[in-house]
Parts: structure tokens; C-alpha cells; sequence
């Protein structure tokens, strides 16, 4: 028999409880419009410094064929290219190029993932020829990748593929020995076989970690994506960005800098809500 | 072997009716059983005969180490033996298969499904998914969580869990039910309702029950017998008649049951026990 608490502490427990649930449900609507408060505050600071920026360069007569950098020219010539669907031109290979790359990177990590999650033979074999090549810069394959692939698409694509592809199989590879051997356990008991065990365990055990996975791919991948398509292509954010200090026209230059933030954004955000729909995991 | 497929797919025949003469549950043997783990220094079990009768609830009780759920692991075919063999129905088990489920200390339902897909597990892995809309609820009804098909388990109590895991381990209807102390992590009151449901549902239903369990009053309750098994090696030592023909811990013949469980279990850790009125209620 464990102790009874007295009345009086549990009279005080209940109280300080009540006025913590009230206190908390207080301040939600409150602490929401805090949030919201911040956040544009955040965005006005980064306008505010690249406002700076860009008058410290107009006036700076050194640097003043600069000037369009500053956010007015590169806010209104963006509206410009919105209106022309000129984004959509110089986004639509890129988004293409990222899918291809992302698309190899599954297919590959996250076999290669549960087979390194499962097996201690392949994990340990594996191990430091995956750490030294993780920490190889993608765009130092570059070379490679040109002298590989007979053309510039699919050499781009190899260099994103090869950014994504750790990130995938690392955290899948976790998931996989995060997996509870029991639920393995009762499924074998179950009648399940290895096929039943893979879809109807592994996968929904460890699709969080795929995701998850997918998600840091996807940032770098749209880091490594923009220099990669310095290379030979005529298409792209990143001969768009090229083709716009050639050109000299630094508004157009700083209006594609914004769509890349923009898009990279926006998709990093997407999968972070589709990973919290298809969570299954309780956090409370 | 004789009567699987008929009864595996049958609906509970027999269920609101009370105990029936119907007789389906498994005849489980172990002959010559010894078992070694690898890079072990000892046997965790040596030499193991014994013969669970059709239908019959039989108990492995011992202390902590003494090998009893290996030797429920063996017999589910989860673990394969060093030397000797497990028969069920005569048939020799090399694998696990549905007609003779394991239920664990841990009801390790997928968090990723409701209770309804969970209990509904081993329908689909033996492709009879189209019987889970009915088969469920009847499952759910049986084990009384009937209004709870669509929630999310992690929600549930472990006693409700626990109860979901039962259905679960129902569904394909086996002809033996093995629990490793399937009930030690609930809460007491919690703990004997379960205890009571599941002997009375393996009754009703002629499932086989085997329960490996620590706990002498848990075995008295369940039991028809219970073979007490010491350490080092692994071995059964003695074997105690229960038979409790009304499980209520205050019933005359459950404190004789008791009573003979707690000597023998001495008597297997080496020990006599001075005073028999020695608190064992736990």
C-alpha cells in the first residue's frame, strides 16, 4: 500500500493545478498573437537590414551600379516576373531536377536504410565508407559528374541525388532500430511473413524517419541545387541567377534570390505539416 | 491436426452458451526438451516432459531465471530447441503460427492503427481480411470494448490494451492461447478481472491456456495445474493438481490450491516453509 497523500496536499496539488489550467488557457490567444507578433517583427527586420543595405551601397558611389540589390527595384521587377510567369519558367526545371534527384535518393536510401537499420553486418561494413563519403561536398563530384553523365540535366541531377541520398538513409536507418522488437515479434506470431513484415511493421513503423529524412535531403538538396545548375544548362534558378549578373540587371538577380528562399521555404514547410498529419506518435 | 480448419473458421461456436462438451484446444507435448543458449554456460532448460491435455489450463510457475519463458517461447515456436521437440495435436512446432498465440507482459499494439486494425492483424497477414468487419466487433464485444473499434490505441489504459492485445490474439480463432505473464504490469484490480475473463473465455471457447507467471495466486486462479519448474538448469520440478472449480480468491478450494502452490514453490527454491500462514495476498 503506497501512502495516502493528506487532505491538505491534495487540497493544494488540485489548487495550484486549477490556477496553472487557467492561467494556461489565458494566455493561448495571447501567446498566438505573441507568436504572430514575432514573426512578422522577424521579417521586418530582414527587410530593414537589406533596406540598409541597399541605401549604404546607392550611396556608396563605388558600388552605387549596385543599387537595384535594394528592395524596392527587386520587390517590383519580382511583381514583374510573377506577372510574365517568368517565375514559373525558371522554377519549373529546377523543381523537376529536385524531384528526379529526391526520387533517386529514396529509391536508394531508403532500401539501403533498412538493410543497414536490420542487418549489423551491412551496418558495420558499411559504416566509415558512408561517413567519409557523407562528408564529401556533392559539388566536389562535380567533375565527375560532367566527365559521367552525357548531359548537364542528368549530371545536375546525380549531384542532388547524391546530397539527398545520406540524410534519407541515415534517418531511416535509425527508425529501423528504433523499431520495438516486439511488434516484430507479435507479428511473426501473428503469421505474418518477411513481405507482411516490411509493409505492415517497418514501413508504418518508420515512416516519420523516411520523412523526416526526405525533409533534410530536401534542404540540402535545394542548397546544392542552385550551383549545380551553374553548369552547362540554359534553364534553371541557377542560370537564372547566372544570367542575371551577366546581364547586369542586379534587380532580377535579387527578385530570383527571393523566389529560391521562397520556394524552398514554402516546400520545407510542407512536408513539416505532412510529417505532423501522418505522425503517429503521441507527444503529450 | 484433426480439427483445424473447421474450427478456425467457425464463428466462436458454442460462445453465450455456457461451458459445452465442445473440445478444440490444443494437446501440447514437450519430450526430451533441452535448451542452451548460445555462448551460455549452463542449460536454461533441461530435460522438460510434460503433457497439456486438450483444453486443459496449465500454469509454469517458478522464480525470475528459471527458464519458464523460454520454455513458452520454445513451445510457440518462437525459439527453436537445442534437443528435443514440441508437438501440438501431434504435430511437430517449427515455426510460430496463429493456432497457438502468444500473448506478452507488453501488449505491443501498432500505435499506427485503431483497435479495430489491430485486432484485425492476423486476419489480414492470412489473407481473411474480408471477415474483419464482422469478426472484429464480435472480438471487441467479447473482450468489452465494443464502442472503442475506431480509436486510437494509444489512448486506451493499459488494461484496455491489454484487452485489444486478447482480441487480437483471438481473432484466428487458435486452438491454444500461451501467456507470458501477460498481466503483471496492470494494476491488482485491473489485473483480476482480466485473469478471470481470459479463463473464462478459454473455457467457453476450449481454448488451451498456458500461463508462465511468478505469481502463485494468479496460477491458482487460472490453472487446472501447475508444473513448478527450479533453476540452474532449468527443470520441472514438481507438478500440483489445482483445480479450482470457482476462481474466487475466497473460495475453500483456492486456498488449498494456494497453499499446495506455495510449498511446492519452496520446495523447488530448496526451501520449507515454517509458517504456512505466511501473507501471500499480495
Amino acid at each position: 500500500m503506497k501512502a495516502q497523500p493528506s487532505p491538505e496536499s491534495h487540497i493544494v496539488n488540485s489548487g495550484s493545478e486549477d490556477s496553472a489550467a487557467r492561467l494556461h488557457s489565458d494566455a493561448d490567444p495571447h501567446g498566438r498573437l505573441f507568436t504572430l507578433g514575432l514573426t512578422l517583427a522577424g521579417i521586418a527586420g530582414l527587410l530593414l537590414l537589406w533596406w540598409i543595405g541597399g541605401e549604404l551601397i546607392a550611396r556608396n558611389p563605388a558600388t552605387a551600379s549596385f543599387s537595384d540589390f535594394a528592395p524596392l527595384p527587386a520587390l517590383k521587377r519580382l511583381a514583374a516576373m510573377f506577372a510574365s510567369s517568368e517565375v514559373i519558367h525558371m522554377t519549373g526545371p529546377s523543381l523537376l531536377r529536385i524531384a528526379a534527384g529526391l526520387l533517386w535518393a529514396i529509391v536508394i536510401g531508403v532500401p539501403a536504410g533498412i538493410l543497414i537499420g536490420r542487418s549489423r553486418i551491412a551496418r558495420e561494413l558499411t559504416n566509415v565508407p558512408f561517413q567519409f563519403l557523407r562528408m564529401i561536398s556533392p559539388l566536389a563530384w562535380m567533375p565527375v559528374a560532367v566527365l559521367a553523365f552525357a548531359t548537364w540535366d542528368r549530371a545536375i541531377i546525380f549531384l542532388v541525388g547524391v546530397a539527398a541520398v545520406w540524410p534519407i538513409l541515415f534517418s531511416t536507418a535509425a527508425g529501423v532500430r528504433r523499431i520495438d522488437p516486439a511488434w516484430l515479434k507479435v507479428a511473426r506470431n501473428l503469421g505474418a511473413n518477411p513481405r507482411q513484415l516490411l509493409t505492415s511493421v517497418i514501413f508504418p513503423a518508420i515512416s516519420q524517419d523516411i520523412l523526416t529524412g526526405i525533409r533534410l535531403a530536401l534542404g540540402v538538396a535545394w542548397i546544392v541545387l542552385v550551383p549545380a545548375e551553374y553548369l552547362g544548362v540554359k534553364s534553371g534558378l541557377g542560370y537564372a541567377i547566372n544570367d542575371a549578373r551577366d546581364t547586369l540587371e542586379y534587380d532580377r538577380l535579387a527578385a530570383t534570390v527571393l523566389v529560391i528562399g521562397m520556394i524552398g521555404f514554402t516546400l520545407d514547410l510542407a512536408l513539416q505539416k505532412l510529417i505532423q498529419r501522418l505522425s503517429w506518435l503521441r507527444h503529450d | 491436426m484433426t480439427n483445424t480448419s473447421a474450427s478456425v473458421e467457425g464463428k466462436f461456436p458454442g460462445w453465450h452458451a455456457p461451458v459445452t462438451g465442445h473440445v478444440r484446444g490444443a494437446e501440447i507435448r514437450v519430450t526430451g526438451l533441452t535448451h542452451r543458449y548460445r555462448h551460455a554456460k549452463e542449460n536454461a532448460l533441461q530435460d522438460i516432459n510434460l503433457r497439456i491435455a486438450s483444453g486443459e489450463a496449465a500454469a509454469i510457475i517458478g522464480r525470475s531465471g528459471c527458464g519458464k519463458s523460454t520454455l513458452l517461447h520454445i513451445i510457440a515456436g518462437l525459439v527453436k530447441p537445442s534437443v528435443g521437440e514440441v508437438t501440438i495435436n501431434g504435430l511437430v512446432i517449427r515455426h510460430p503460427s496463429p493456432r497457438w498465440v502468444m500473448m506478452f507482459q507488453q501488449p505491443s499494439l501498432f500505435p499506427w492503427a485503431s483497435v479495430a486494425d489491430n485486432v484485425a492483424l492476423g486476419l489480414r497477414f492470412n489473407g481473411r481480411q474480408s471477415e474483419a468487419k464482422s469478426r472484429v466487433a464480435e472480438l471487441l464485444d467479447l473482450v468489452e470494448l465494443g464502442s472503442y473499434a475506431s480509436r486510437n490505441v494509444q489512448d486506451l489504459s493499459g488494461g484496455q490494451q491489454q484487452r485489444v492485445a486478447l482480441a487480437r490474439s483471438l481473432a484466428l480463432s487458435p486452438e491454444a492461447l500461451l501467456l507470458d505473464e501477460p498481466f503483471s504490469a496492470l494494476d491488482t484490480f485491473t489485473r483480476s478481472t482480466m485473469q478471470r475473463d481470459v479463463r473464462r473465455i478459454a473455457r467457453e471457447l476450449g481454448i488451451t491456456l498456458v500461463l508462465v507467471t511468478h505469481d502463485i495466486n494468479e496460477a491458482a486462479l487460472m490453472s487446472d495445474r501447475a508444473f513448478i519448474m527450479a533453476a540452474h538448469p532449468g527443470r520441472i520440478r514438481n507438478e500440483v493438481t489445482v483445480r479450482s472449480a470457482d476462481t474466487l480468491t475466497g473460495a475453500p478450494g483456492f486456498e488449498q490450491a494456494q497453499r499446495a502452490l506455495i510449498e511446492a514453490y519452496e520446495g523447488a527454491a530448496g526451501r520449507s516453509i515454517s509458517s504456512p500462514s505466511t501473507d501471500w495476498t499480495i
